[in-house]
């Protein structure tokens, strides 16, 4: 950027002015300054102002308000389509001084009405417009360099979604031939198999599940985290979510001696809710409570209205299980955090199921949260608000 | 009478296990590794429905529905779409182009019988996507 005080430590000041006579006053009360020191070109003409405003030869200018048949304020919305940065302080004559918030909104940085105009209110003005013009030169810059670091953020976002999309795409593929094949072997569509050998596939089949939910796992924190991830609501009904997970679960439950119940009040309202990741977060709940609780333990699922916060309905899922230390409670929400287990219970999942539900829950305006006693058992439980649809 | 079902997947495993499994259920199965072969079986068969992969080469398999819808012969035909790719918009994209169906990869072969057996029967079924 061109900085014409440089040239010989004097300000250099354009007065655009079409009458003589104030420019005349202009230059001696200029004259009079001794800090800054000013070096003054006059111009009386619109043309011959735009012109020097061209030439970027100034530090600042005068601008009068009637330019012979055209106005200041013209000059400064031509300046300004021209992506001209001289600052210019407008010269209101008597009667004009309500153009002045037009004169600012197109761009002058200040303003002195003629009436009042002295060696002093000249060289304040020209003070603080040029440190007014140096602050928003300064702005300016900052907001290119913000403007420049956001894309090349999502430039990378888009990059790093791009590269997920190949992951998930890559590590399905063979996951699903995998599984596929283990499924005709299981069928006996190649032969008859011994107890072992199906007991192996079997083994196989959960542990292609598994990995299946891993990949959706990590799937998922990437849109989050690139902020990709939205729900979509309707009016649906939280019952036929609750039934599908616990029949989901029942065999398992049954298999480990669980009582799994459900407990939903009557009268429910329906919500506004996103199906499929509601019921991601209750299989995830629901699984969980099935892992960490013991043979013949109990789970119960309970759906009510909160009525310590009017307008929810609180989902709660409670087990008899191992229960969560006070200081692990506190972290089981937060992405990766696993649970430091003893060697006795089986860790498994990557540490990014219960940060998934939370952010679903909070993307349907709810709270998710959790209580637990060592060794008795947890609660885990979220709330949904029913006004908004 | 057996029906024909067209496989259009370039992952050989998966278009094996699919052949294998749709044949022990009676269908008669025709397997294509891309789109541009993908349309000339369909278009030379004319079989009772579609298996269409989305990521192929020789032209992805949306547009491969585009061209099955344009042409007078393949236009009946109903396809069910098989993807590992979890793109945004697919499923729109995939109803629009009216795909009887919509299945992820990993995909459960029950389900995907049923949606089978479905389009066969009702060629103009179109299920919950």
């Amino acid at each position: 950027m061109n900085n014409p005080t440089d040239r010989d430590g004097k300000l250099k000041v354009l007065l655009i002015e079409d009458d003589e006579d104030d420019a005349l006053i202009t230059r001696s009360l200029l004259e009079k300054l001794s800090n800054p020191l000013v070096d003054l070109e006059w111009v009386p003409s619109y043309a011959e102002g735009l012109e020097q405003i061209k030439s970027h030869h100034h530090d600042i200018g005068l601008l009068d308000y009637q330019l012979g048949s055209r106005t200041g304020l013209e000059l400064l919305q031509e300046a300004k389509s021209h992506g001209l940065h001289l600052p210019l302080i407008m010269l209101t004559g008597q009667g004009n001084e309500s153009l002045v918030m037009d004169a600012l909104e197109l761009g002058a940085i200040d303003y002195i009405p003629k009436r009042i105009i002295s060696s002093e209110s000249l060289q304040r003005a020209i003070c603080h417009g040029i440190e007014k013009a140096r602050l928003q030169a300064a702005i300016a810059a900052h907001q290119r360099e913000l403007e420049k670091t956001n894309q090349e953020l999502q430039r990378k976002n888009e990059e790093i979604q791009r590269f997920y999309h190949v992951v998930a795409h890559e590590l399905k593929t063979p996951l699903t031939a995998a599984s596929e094949f283990v499924e005709i072997l299981l069928e006996g569509i190649s032969g008859s198999l011994t107890a072992t050998q199906e007991e192996y596939l079997r083994l196989i089949q959960r542990c292609c599940g598994h990995l299946n939910r891993n990949i959706n796992d990590l799937y998922e924190i990437t849109r989050f985290e690139t902020g990709k991830l939205s729900i979509h609501p309707q009016l649906g009904s939280l019952p036929e979510l609750i039934d599908y997970a616990v029949k989901v679960f029942t065999p398992d439950a049954q298999a480990k001696g669980i009582a799994l119940n459900v407990c939903v009040a009557p009268d429910l309202p329906l919500l506004a809710i996103d199906p499929q990741r509601i019921r991601q977060v209750l299989l995830n709940l629901l699984g969980n409570a099935l892992k960490f609780t013991q043979r013949t333990g109990k789970i119960l699922v309970s759906v009510c209205v909160d009525s310590s916060c009017g307008g929810r309905v609180r989902v709660s899922i409670e087990d008899t299980g191992i229960g969560i230390a006070q200081d692990q409670l506190e972290r089981i929400f937060e992405r990766l955090y696993q649970v430091n287990e003893d060697a006795s219970a089986s860790a498994s999942g990557l540490g990014l199921g219960l940060f998934i539900c939370r952010e679903i829950v909070k993307l349907h305006g709810g709270t998710m949260m959790a209580t637990s006693d060592l060794g008795k058992g947890s609660i885990f439980s979220f709330t949904l608000p029913y006004q908004s649809v | 009478m057996e029906k024909t079902l067209l496989i259009v997947e370039d992952d050989e495993n998966i278009s094996k296990a699919l052949e294998v499994r749709l044949s022990a259920r009676g269908f008669n199965v025709v397997t294509a590794f891309d789109a541009i072969i993908g349309m000339q079986k369909a278009v030379q068969m004319i079989p009772d429905a579609i298996v269409l992969d989305i990521t192929l080469p020789g032209g992805n398999g949306l547009a491969l529905a585009q061209r099955l819808k344009e042409s007078a012969k393949t236009k009946e035909i109903p396809f069910i779409f098989l993807t590992a790719s979890k793109q945004d918009g697919l499923r729109q994209q995939a109803t629009s182009l009216g795909a009887a169906a919509f299945f992820e990869k990993p995909y459960d072969f029950e389900y995907l019988l049923a949606a089978i057996r479905a389009v066969v029967e009702h060629p103009h079924a179109r299920l919950s996507l």
